[in-house]
């Protein structure tokens, strides 16, 4: 990457919520490692302790708060990897102190706070990107490109079902006592492949979802949801979290997807087929050759640094998330009320 | 006893199937009448008009009965087939349950919730056998989950979802229309989706209480201009809690079925997937199962065994009413964008569509 005048650039990045080993120490730290054009320039968390320890690992610095770190002139580009609670205030004030921001999913917990975050990012003129980096694995981004080169005609209908168990989070960690649990907090990723998938994004949803737990190993919230996606173009969707499955405990978690289109469909993981086939009128099957790549952390940072040189828009831009985010809180919504819930909608082509 | 004599009404009718072959197929049961009616709707014929019906019953050795009436007064029929439009069966089911013969009838069984409910009735109160011929769970992957799961195998069920949508799109010969629509329901939720239904609702052991349904039509022209379906995506919920979820269509071209089951209980999942020989268990004891026989033949013969020995029909009337009662509600949802609630009440007769 380059500064528009060609000349290298070296882009300073500061991760937040990167003390102990979760998402940002796991996945952030090493991704960013791997791009030669990003310095790790500071860490913040409030496991002081912990943040030293990985910053001094990465040759980076530490912050004693998180004003520090997005006071910090050296810092162009923050990563935002806290509790889904501080998501979108640490995200307004890093975009008011003038930095790019990338925050992990979901981007906030309610509309207001997502749309205050879109608000601010335009007005400030600040990139503002979500990590929605499940579409970078190779299996996906076959299947993307298939889609899109269209191999099954157009997409009318998509389906994404999670299946396994809650991760064990710690007994006092706020992910057990979250109300609206797995779908708001990784439903964005199920959602988004979807939308990803069909090139369009619902306007509307209607949900079920159960709660059972047969063990103290319990979360606050339902851990089986069911939403029903119609799309602005006309084709459906259905995306399925089913953790439901806790005894015996040690079960795989899986996924899998089914695009269907005019001409053909693609079917992608699940435990009894090759990872990625197409189906196609004239051809009974066919496996997709679903190409090595980079980590999906990698190509996710790799294109919001390139978006920020180039003045150019994310690959996940900030109003898609937000039909994403919509899309995951009407599902809760919808589960709760027992009704259809109308969300903004829109073409996709993101 | 003697050998049970076998009769259908409406013979050639698109879309209804030969069950009164099938049945003849059980070596205690014999084809001897064939018959067709009167006000079957045209375009459901296409080109079997004429002396299609006396033709049909020459080739398979059987008698052509001129008039239905005749058809009851034979004390050599014991079974008739009522492969006629199901927008038509109705009034027939009645005057064959009151002259005394069992009855077979191929889905939908109605398509008004009211006329299904006096078909009930009537069976009932004649004290005879009636089958609707939802052979998809006589699959036998289909049927190894069924058996499981009922038997206890994963726990109570929680979750049941099944995609039914074979290939093979469009239909060699057929063109969808407003007469096809009008005679059948509608598209393909009438079609392959009571099938689904019927296995999710058997799996999940309880009535349905609500309903949401998404529908298209995509593929097909023929199905745009009539109005009819060509996928569809319901959601069910059960009086028990179990949710359920049904998706069902016709896919273009030379593509395999879309068909999975999947099975969510308290204690384990199951699944099977379009390689219908294979059933995968998790949670507790793996099972393959191969492919054993025919589902249409293996219903069919039980049929008549249930007969033959005095026994209850494995799928009776009362199950193909509350299908079409969710295939109603599914119908409903999609027209008005929102659930539909489904109350249980025996009498139907004041709600012109059976929905409360």
């Amino acid at each position: 990457m380059r500064s528009h005048n060609g000349s290298p650039r070296i882009m300073g990045v500061g991760v937040v919520g990167a003390g102990s080993p979760n998402i940002a120490t796991q996945q952030h730290l090493p991704a960013i490692a791997c791009i030669p054009e990003l310095a790790l320039r500071a860490i913040f968390d409030p496991n002081v302790d912990g943040a030293r320890q990985y910053a001094q690992e990465c040759g980076a610095g530490s912050c004693a708060s998180f004003e520090e770190l997005i006071a910090r002139e050296d810092i162009e580009q923050v990563h935002i990897c806290s509790p889904d609670p501080f998501h979108a205030e640490q995200t307004i004030a890093a975009l008011e102190a003038g930095k790019h921001v990338l925050v992990q999913k979901p981007m906030a917990t309610t509309m207001e706070d997502a749309r205050a975050m879109v608000e601010t990012a335009r007005r400030k003129g600040k990139r503002l990107t979500i990590c929605h980096n499940v579409r970078w694995t190779p299996i996906y981004s076959a299947a993307k490109s298939a889609v899109s080169t269209g191999r099954i005609g157009e997409p009318v209908y998509v389906r994404f079902r999670k299946w396994g168990r809650h991760f064990s989070y710690p007994k006092n960690s706020w992910y057990r006592q979250d109300p609206d649990g797995q779908f708001v907090h990784n439903g964005p990723h199920y959602v988004d492949l979807a939308c990803w998938l069909m090139d369009d994004l619902p306007v509307s949803v209607f949900a079920r979802s159960m709660r059972r737990y047969p063990t103290d190993d319990a979360l606050n919230s339902d851990n089986y949801v069911s939403a029903f996606y119609r799309f602005a173009r006309g084709g459906q969707g259905n995306v399925e979290l089913n953790q439901l499955m806790l005894d015996p405990p040690i079960y795989p978690d899986q996924s899998e997807s089914v695009v269907i289109g005019t001409e053909g469909r693609i079917e992608i993981g699940g435990p009894t087929q090759s990872s990625l086939q197409c189906f196609v009128a004239g051809q009974v099957c066919y496996p997709l050759a679903a190409p090595g790549g980079n980590d999906a952390f990698v190509e996710l940072i790799r294109d919001f640094t390139e978006a920020i040189i180039e003045d150019r828009e994310p690959a996940v831009t900030p109003e898609h998330a937000l039909a994403v985010t919509a899309a995951c809180l009407g599902a809760l919504e919808s589960s709760h009320s027992g009704e259809v819930v109308c969300l903004g909608g829109g073409t996709g082509s993101d | 006893m003697t050998d049970l004599g076998i009769a259908v009404l409406g013979v050639g009718v698109r879309g209804r199937h030969a069950w009164e072959n099938l049945l003849a197929t059980h070596p205690r049961a014999t084809l001897r009448a064939i018959c067709q009616h009167p006000d079957s709707v045209p375009q459901m014929l296409e080109e079997r008009v004429g002396d299609y019906a006396r033709r049909y019953a020459l080739e398979h050795g059987a008698v052509f009965v001129d008039s239905f009436e005749e058809l009851l007064e034979r004390d050599d029929i014991h079974i008739i087939s009522l492969m006629t439009e199901a927008s038509l069966t109705a009034p027939y089911a009645i005057a064959t349950a009151k002259a005394g013969k069992h009855i077979v009838c191929d889905k939908p069984m109605a398509t008004r919730v009211a006329d299904a409910q006096a078909m009930t009735d009537a069976a009932e109160e004649a004290g005879v056998e009636t089958l609707v011929t939802y052979s998809v769970r006589f699959s036998p992957a289909i049927r190894h989950i069924i058996d499981r799961t009922l038997a206890g195998h994963i726990g109570a069920p929680l979750t049941v979802t099944f995609q039914y949508c074979p290939g093979n799109g469009p239909l060699v010969g057929y063109t969808a229309s407003n007469e096809y629509r009008e005679c059948s329901l509608g598209g393909e939720l009438s079609n392959f989706g009571c099938y689904a239904i019927d296995v999710v609702s058997l799996i999940a052991g309880a009535r349905v209480e609500s309903v949401f349904a998404l529908m298209g039509n995509h593929f097909y022209p023929d199905y745009v201009e009539a109005g009819m379906e060509d996928v569809a995506q319901v959601s069910l919920r059960f009086e028990n809690g179990v949710i359920g979820m049904v998706l069902a269509g016709r896919l273009p071209g030379h593509q395999n079925a879309l068909l999975n089951l999947e099975v969510t209980g308290e204690s384990g999942e199951m699944r099977a997937t379009d390689t219908s020989d294979t059933v995968l268990v998790s949670g507790c004891s793996g099972g393959k199962v191969s492919a054993l026989t025919n589902p249409t033949t293996e219903l069919a013969h039980d049929f008549v065994e249930c007969i033959l020995q005095n026994q209850p029909s494995p799928i009776p009337f009362s199950v193909g009413l509350e299908n079409l009662r969710v295939l109603a509600a599914a119908y409903r949802s999609a027209e008005t964008g929102t659930p539909v609630q489904i109350q249980h009440k025996h009498n139907f007769y004041a709600d012109e569509k059976g929905l409360a």
